[in-house]
């Protein structure tokens, strides 16, 4: 195995690929740290906290990118029947695969906190809350995505189709995580005289406005009076958006299991249970890892 | 030429991965429609409508991502199997195997616009249209011009990258990189230049503005964004999906001068293109 990983490590270290990753999650660092750093001198309540971990999206995709292509390459360049030729055993073969893999995305983590902390640190100051938990999270998300990726490209033959279908199964899990997550966000009820009164029109000719938005404020039904003159409780509206019941608790969990949703609610900070969020990574990670030796072990790699 | 047209349709017809593809678009624009049916109906006991045409162009960002799936890997077996250089053997000019290819990525461009709207008409019994026929004609017009140009440019990354597993790699990328770039920059378009708060004071709930929006994009760099988000494919798309076209006219004009400066700039780099 030490051979193995050895020869991986080297191919890692000339691989385009990998260096573009490293770039493209430095950059984000960059960005985000300046982006911080200008919602501060508008006079945004913005911390070192804040976007910390807009990187974690970019793990399931840039990790299927590399996997694919990493791993691939083993396949059309007849690497893979070598090394089978030479004595190692399957097992060994993937497993330092799927090490390299993970050791290369621990990598990509470090180029975004290298570049992030060491911009934003000076320029906005240290954490005000706890991050480890979140970072742990995103470790074992990782693992999680090093896990499906090195399965789909290693019991892939074709590099290009297992290219495809992991980058294609990458933003699928993020687009699908995101737009649950957005349903999930919609409020049950919604006071009524907080959006009576509000027009946005694009009506150009009232006098009312002069940029575009017309605003018409009724303040007896802004702010109704029950029969003493107090002001009295808005009318709660049911959103008709709103997803309750049983329907809610799948979509929670399909967000809390999965590595996109995961991506969402860590990058959100919405996070009430790392532990149980890692823990189903870890499950990911071992379940497709086992799957994928089974598959693998019993491939004709002719 | 037309020897390498009915070479390449004669692969088409054979071509797994597109009849795959295309039962693939035609079950998802049934089901995306059916589930529009299904929340209509839930609208209708609050008392609001959703409309047909509100849902039918819903789809528009992702037809992009079949078509070129499906045009890259069908231009990549031209390479890895050898096919173009013997093309180029045989006395084919470049000029006409790019636009031979070019062509048949149209026909494919058009072929999953036809299936998804198609598809997609079976809500139409049961909801009602909130815009004229006229409209929709325009909106399906823009859709296809659209598609059209997401062919010629993964027409252009299949016929410049030799490698397929290199090509289809950033023909996706590419795809949904413009798809997010695009999103993004209509995300900060849609910032209201003013904006109004209710603060709660000492005499009641206020109303606190309207002060100007930090977010809002004006001026010159406005115009520029909108002539990039209207020129992409994918911002096309993306504003379709919302009914937020605004500038249909030059929609369709800019999507032909995206189709033919692209195809331009392909055949330019192919004949330049050392073919090993």
């Amino acid at each position: 195995m030490s051979k193995l990983l050895t020869a991986g490590f080297s191919r890692v270290f000339k691989k385009k690929t990998f260096y573009i990753c490293l770039i493209i999650m430095a950059v984000n660092g960059v960005l985000n740290a300046l982006s911080i750093y200008s919602d501060k001198a508008l006079g945004y309540n913005s911390t070192l906290d804040s976007i910390f971990f807009e990187y974690v999206p970019f793990i399931p995709i840039l990790m299927s990118v590399f996997c694919a292509l990493f791993i691939g390459t083993e396949y059309s360049d007849g690497t893979m029947r070598n090394k089978i030729v030479s004595g190692h055993k399957r097992s060994t073969i993937y497993l330092s695969n799927f090490i390299i893999c993970a050791a290369a995305g621990l990598m990509m983590f470090g180029a975004y906190f290298i570049t992030y902390l060491g911009l934003g640190i000076p320029l906005v100051g240290f954490f005000t809350e706890a991050i480890i938990a979140l970072v742990g999270c995103s470790a074992a998300l990782l693992l999680a995505v090093t896990g499906i990726f090195t399965l789909i490209a290693l019991t892939v033959k074709s590099k290009s189709a297992s290219a495809v279908i992991s980058i294609i199964l990458a933003f699928t899990m993020i687009f699908v995580a995101g737009i649950l997550y957005s349903l999930l966000q919609q409020p049950e009820y919604y006071h009524e005289y907080g959006y009576i009164g509000m027009n946005y029109q694009d009506d150009a000719t009232s006098d009312n406005y002069e940029f575009g938005l017309h605003m018409e404020f009724n303040m007896e039904e802004m702010n109704p009076l029950d029969s003493d003159n107090n002001a009295a409780e808005p009318e709660l509206i049911p959103n008709p958006s709103y997803i309750s019941g049983v329907k809610r608790q799948i979509y929670q969990f399909i967000l809390d299991f999965t590595p996109g949703g995961q991506s969402i609610l860590i990058s959100s900070r919405d996070v009430s249970n790392p532990l149980l969020l890692a823990g189903y990574s870890i499950i990911i990670s071992v379940v497709t890892t086992a799957a994928g030796l089974i598959k693998f072990n019993k491939m004709n790699l002719n | 030429m037309s020897r390498l047209l009915s070479a390449n349709f004669a692969r088409l017809k054979k071509n797994k991965l597109l009849w795959v593809a295309l039962v693939f678009m035609a079950a998802i624009s049934v089901f995306t429609m059916i589930m529009n049916i299904s929340q209509s109906k839930e609208w209708e006991t609050y008392g609001e409508k959703l409309y047909f045409d509100s849902c039918y162009f819903l789809l528009s960002p992702f037809i992009g991502l079949f078509i070129t799936v499906t045009i890259v890997f069908f231009l990549g077996v031209d390479y890895s199997d050898g096919t173009i250089r013997n093309k180029i053997t045989a006395g084919h000019k470049r000029v006409e195997i790019y636009s031979a290819n070019l062509i048949t990525c149209v026909f494919v461009s058009t072929l999953f616009d036809v299936v998804w709207l198609a598809f997609g008409l079976i809500g139409l019994p049961f909801m009602e249209c909130e815009q004229g026929i006229g409209e929709i004609l325009i909106y399906v017009l823009i859709t296809l011009l659209f598609s059209i140009s997401t062919g010629a440019i993964a027409a252009l990354v299949g016929m410049l990258i030799s490698n397929k597993a290199g090509s289809t790699t950033t023909a996706i990328l590419l795809f949904f990189g413009l798809l997010i770039v695009s999103s993004y920059i209509i995300l900060q378009l849609d910032e209201p230049e003013m904006y109004s708060y209710m603060a709660m004071t000492n005499e009641g709930t206020q109303i606190v503005g309207p002060i100007k929006n930090p977010q809002y994009i004006g001026g010159a760099l406005r115009v520029v964004l909108e002539c990039i988000v209207n020129t992409l494919p994918s911002g096309q798309a993306v504003m379709l999906s919302n009914m937020a076209l605004q500038h249909t006219v030059f929609d369709i004009v800019v999507s032909v001068f995206l189709t033919v400066i692209v195809s331009a700039i392909g055949i330019i780099a192919f004949n330049k293109k050392d073919i090993k």
